[in-house]
């Protein structure tokens, strides 16, 4: 069950770090908590310690996605569980991030202020995401999609992933 | 509204509360095998001879001037926390003892996580459990009964140089020992009591209310708000009163234990960005956010469960009793409303935004800040802008 697991919150966490890009052109909220994060702002994302995370960096008022790396550098923000189920139950569906973030499960490396904008992010990519029940849940009202989950999921396989230098 | 049923507590402090407790203080750092500590506080205490009560009480030969930095200015900075942190190590000294405020508390934090963590910049260690190392023995010894900084994982450090906020929460924070003695905080006059027990009873209430609520804080926050009920308005009407004191004291530091596990809400979250945005007093912010805050929880059932809990422990059984269940949520909100209400009679603190120099125009920014706190996360339901405007228009 545990590689289970291990598997789907890879491909889920890849999956949201493809989808901060897409849906920046497309989410007001997106654009908004992007607007607060200072520029060249990079955040890494990890199921937990030691894990491989996922890079977004903030540029021209774009989130570019970085793909997986081991132990990045320059990083400004760094999230992750404090274990791997902590992160299945998010990435999952059973949970939101924010009540994951109540519950003391998830450590942050950086400034909680702008960490609390990529909640905001998370939060709603995890929405377009899952399914209509779940995302009601964790955002609390019935919000609408402005690209279906088909389209976003479609979009996020082809997308470009940056090499090179974070 | 989805809820879970896990949840972390943790509370490792040891409490040594009421008149001598300043006595045990040599015991105690025998047994924390600090023999050099570095004394922090301010000038105000040196000047009202609250530093010198403290000197009384350690033994002569174990400190000299150089151990004392009485220059810790009203907000904890990132400055100040690396020069006294470079005097800890000049001395050797091992341990660390924060006589004050938040303020004096929060920079005592910031330099046991440089030290213990053995970092140049402190900004590396901002964030949540960032900190692994062991940590030198901590012991504070509050002077406002308010804050729970005492008991509390958390502390606040101003970067000047880049004029942001830097928030450090961590277990590693919390201190080994809170001396809570009535002889240092005999001094408050009636409008900052007042103005402090307010803030105790925000702690109390938000600890009901956030989203990581369990039974452990709740045990804690009850029990403060027991004490508030029964000891703020008489403390405020005869300030030098010992029992009333030492009783808002254990409040203030239970208070603090039970928002440390289940964190603050949307009532601290705004009260923050006013300070930060409008340059207001924190505590006078938290005095007008608290019934708008209460009155926009009702909404959530979880919210007017948790209420009727304050009703008991501010009101009584008689009264909870002879309140229809629908009603009694409300009735809670009443009785914090009643208190803040004599509160203000008796020593003016404010009921309005407009009061206290918020101005409509900041409004923008305050809720920009307010939903950038953390605590928004921690708040009933899914707080929207729209919500905390709403709140700032019903408090000015």
């Amino acid at each position: 069950m545990k590689k289970l697991h291990h598997l789907i919150d890879k491909l889920i966490l890849s999956l949201i770090g493809r989808s901060f890009t897409i849906l920046t052109d497309t989410e007001p909220i997106i654009k908004r908590e992007l607007a607060y994060l200072p520029d060249e702002f990079t955040a890494a994302f990890a199921v937990e310690e030691g894990a491989p995370s996922i890079i977004v960096k903030k540029e021209n008022n774009r989130f570019k996605y970085f793909g997986y790396h081991y132990e990045p550098n320059n990083i400004d923000l760094r999230l992750y569980f404090k274990d791997e189920e902590f992160a299945y139950e998010v990435l999952g569906a059973k949970e939101g991030i924010r009540q994951a973030f109540s519950e003391h499960k998830i450590i942050l490396e950086g400034d909680l202020e702008y960490a609390v904008s990529l909640i905001y992010i998370f939060e709603v990519v995890e929405a377009y995401i899952m399914s209509e029940k779940f995302s009601e849940k964790i955002i609390g009202y019935k919000f609408k999609r402005n690209i279906s989950r088909l389209q976003l999921i479609i979009r996020a396989l082809f997308l470009y992933r940056e090499k090179g230098e974070i | 509204m989805y809820s879970s049923d896990y949840f972390e507590f943790f509370s490792p402090v040891k409490i040594i509360s009421g008149e001598h407790a300043l006595s045990t203080l040599n015991y105690e750092l025998d047994r924390l095998h600090v023999s050099k500590p570095l004394i922090l506080t301010n000038q105000s205490l040196d000047e009202m001879k609250i530093l010198d009560t403290l000197l009384s009480h350690l033994k002569n030969d174990s400190i000299n001037q150089r151990q004392i930095i009485k220059t810790i200015p009203n907000q904890a900075t990132i400055e100040i926390v690396k020069k006294a942190s470079q005097r800890y190590k000049d001395l050797e000294c091992d341990g660390i003892i924060a006589l004050g405020g938040e303020a004096i508390i929060d920079t005592a934090k910031g330099i046991n996580l440089m030290i213990s963590e053995q970092v140049e910049d402190l900004k590396d260690l901002a964030g949540i459990e960032t900190a692994h190392a062991d940590m030198q023995p901590f012991i504070v010894i509050p002077t406002t009964s308010s804050t729970g900084s005492e008991a509390a994982l958390t502390a606040v450090i101003n970067d000047e140089s880049s004029k942001r906020v830097l928030e450090f929460i961590s277990s590693k924070l919390i201190p080994d020992l809170a001396v809570i003695d009535p002889t240092m905080t005999f001094s408050l006059p009636p409008r900052l009591t007042a103005s402090t027990g307010v803030d105790a009873l925000v702690h109390a209430v938000e600890a009901y209310t956030g989203l990581q609520t369990n039974p452990l804080s709740d045990a804690y926050a009850f029990a403060a708000l027991k004490l508030i009920g029964q000891n703020l308005r008489e403390l405020v009407k005869d300030v030098n009163n010992k029992k009333h004191r030492v009783a808002m004291n254990n409040a203030a530091v239970m208070a603090g234990i039970s928002f440390s596990n289940s964190h603050a809400g949307i009532i601290h979250a705004v009260g923050d960005a006013c300070e930060k945005i409008a340059g207001v007093s924190h505590g006078d912010a938290l005095s007008v956010l608290l019934p708008h805050g209460m009155f926009y929880n009702l909404k959530f059932d979880y919210c007017r469960n948790s209420y009727q809990d304050i009703l008991i422990a501010l009101e009584g059984r008689d009264k909870f009793i002879e309140t229809g269940l629908e009603d009694r949520a409300l009735i809670a909100v009443n009785a914090v409303v009643s208190i803040l209400n004599e509160l203000r009679s008796l020593t003016g603190i404010p009921v309005t935004l407009k009061e206290i120099g918020v101005k409509r125009n900041q409004f923008d920014d305050i809720v920009d800040k307010a939903m950038h706190n953390s605590a928004i996360l921690n708040s009933a339901g899914q707080v929207n802008r729209e919500d905390i405007k709403n709140i700032l228009e019903a408090a000015f």
